[in-house]
């Protein structure tokens, strides 16, 4: 189980693997992200903007992150520093999920990549047995339509690099449980987020890179995988992770949108 | 007897006292006195004592360097003297015309010598060259260290290790900088910046934005029932906590 999946745990305050920086508002509500490759900036706003918000205005259900507000941050300094943020609604904040650890997942593509996980220290999924989610057939069957339809809207923009961001906790009173869409039979809660949603296959720099690559032909990467390619990987890996725990095996080709991709 | 014995005990050897050493400390003419002594010598190769160590000066005759092979010249020139060179210096071997041989039992003495040899390659047309012997009480071969291993290896040798070295530092550099340097630095200075700019508030950064997609996020806030939340999280910027890229807290920028 979990061959596919390169998810890392998420140490909540330290530097992501894209470099970014992360800050949080005083309580943790929202997270602002430093998006430090400018031509991620230019292809949200310029090519992405007006789509995410339509998209999310209609889909009420996305699982996509939540962006909040966005800044071009500029200084008066001699050196040019300014800088751009994107404010994130962070699905896991609160005192209930102050206890576990939230993991990030995403499909596997070259093994470096699972290297450089264990480098910075991160965990990777396959290692965390016992700690996928269980779902009823009903809730994983939500999760994945809806997971369907939000990377159907990523490969739109040949977003790559994007991953499935899980954050679960055992604290909910049952009045609260029912508030949560995803929860288990046993009372376990999990939120989640398809985070990293700005790396585009579409701009310029992104091309140069999956060219080079080509050229020197390294394998693919999952900033270099044909966008078509990482959403099936995608999918598969979060079939894979999500267990049923009421009904016979879950089969993601059940999805008609998707098999017929 | 070894061959060290023998040659010390030789009639060519003839023994400068210690005195000398001193003589060669106190300057230039000092060493120029000595210049002459050797070039006037009826003596082929000569005994310095007093240094701690001792020295031989084995002087060729003037027409025997010419006929050196040029490979030979160019050992000569990158023999352990002239490492320690200037390159300016070094392009003193043109003026080879003649060749002292320095014998030193101790290499590590060897920089303290270095005053007398240049003077030897500036002021003469002689061409210094250092060999490493062992102590007369040692029976370890004498090993001329120009010779104890070819000169052009070792150089090769060296130059891959600081090649390495200094690709090593240049990827090292480029792949820290962005991450020890820039980014860690930008983001506090950033907000910094904001906080010492009473007119800029975060929904200040807001309004850039806003021209271009006016309350396009603020629909979104209400639709998910985030604007009170917002407008209380946002409230003041100075609240705002974070960590830089190396994991280091700071609060209030």
């Amino acid at each position: 189980m979990g061959e596919c999946l390169t998810g890392y745990q998420l140490n909540f305050f330290l530097i992501g693997l894209s470099g970014s920086t992360f800050m949080f508002t005083a309580n943790e509500t929202f997270i602002i992200k430093s998006i430090d490759r400018e031509f991620e900036w230019n292809y949200f706003w310029d090519h992405m903007m007006k789509d995410y918000v339509q998209y999310m205005r209609s889909e009420k259900d996305s699982l996509l992150t939540k962006i909040t507000a966005a800044y071009h941050a500029t200084t008066n300094t001699p050196i040019d520093l300014s800088s751009h943020f994107m404010a994130m609604l962070n699905v896991a904040h609160g005192p209930l999920f102050k206890k576990s650890s939230p993991w990030d997942l995403k499909p596997s593509y070259f093994s470096v990549e699972k290297d450089l996980l264990k480098q910075t220290g991160g965990g990777l999924a396959e290692d965390i047995t016992g700690h996928f989610i269980m779902l009823p057939a009903s809730a994983k069957r939500r999760v994945m339509t809806q997971l369907v339809r939000d990377t159907a809207f990523l490969e739109k923009h040949e977003i790559l690099d994007y991953s499935l961001f899980i954050a679960r906790s055992d604290e909910f009173s049952p009045s609260e449980l029912m508030e949560e869409p995803y929860r288990s039979t046993n009372g376990t809660v999990y939120r989640l987020a398809i985070l990293d949603i700005f790396y585009s296959g579409k701009a310029t720099f992104a091309k140069g890179v999956r060219t080079l690559t080509k050229i020197t032909h390294v394998p693919a990467l999952t900033i270099t995988a044909d966008p078509a390619d990482y959403r099936r990987r995608f999918l598969e890996a979060t079939d894979k992770a999500i267990l049923v725990d009421d009904s016979p095996e879950f089969r993601l080709s059940d999805f008609k949108d998707f098999a017929e991709q | 007897m070894d061959d060290n014995q023998e040659f010390l005990q030789s009639d060519y050897v003839d023994v400068i006292g210690s005195q000398d050493y001193t003589h060669l400390r106190q300057g230039l003419s000092s060493y120029l006195s000595l210049l002459q002594v050797l070039i006037q010598s009826r003596y082929d190769e000569i005994l310095l004592t007093g240094f701690g160590h001792t020295i031989f000066l084995t002087a060729f005759q003037v027409p025997l360097v010419p006929q050196l092979p040029c490979t030979r010249k160019r050992q000569l020139a990158d023999s352990a003297i002239f490492r320690g060179l200037s390159s300016t210096e070094r392009n003193l071997d043109r003026r080879l015309t003649a060749s002292f041989r320095l014998y030193s039992y101790s290499p590590t003495h060897i920089p303290d010598i270095y005053p007398f040899i240049l003077h030897l390659i500036a002021h003469s047309t002689i061409m210094p060259v250092v060999v490493d012997i062992p102590s007369p009480a040692s029976t370890a071969p004498v090993q001329p260290i120009n010779e104890s291993k070819p000169t052009n290896t070792r150089r090769r040798k060296w130059k891959w290790i600081l090649i390495g070295i200094a690709i090593t530092i240049l990827v090292g550099a480029a792949i820290l900088t962005p991450i020890l340097i820039l980014r860690p630095a930008k983001v506090p200075r950033i907000l910094a910046a904001f906080e010492n700019n009473s007119n800029r508030t975060l929904g200040m950064w807001d309004t850039d934005l806003a021209a271009s997609e006016p309350n396009s996020f603020k629909r979104l806030r209400k639709q998910w029932g985030l604007e009170s939340l917002w407008k209380e999280e946002t409230r003041n910027v100075q609240e705002w906590k974070a960590k830089d890229g190396l994991g280091n807290s700071w609060v209030n920028a």
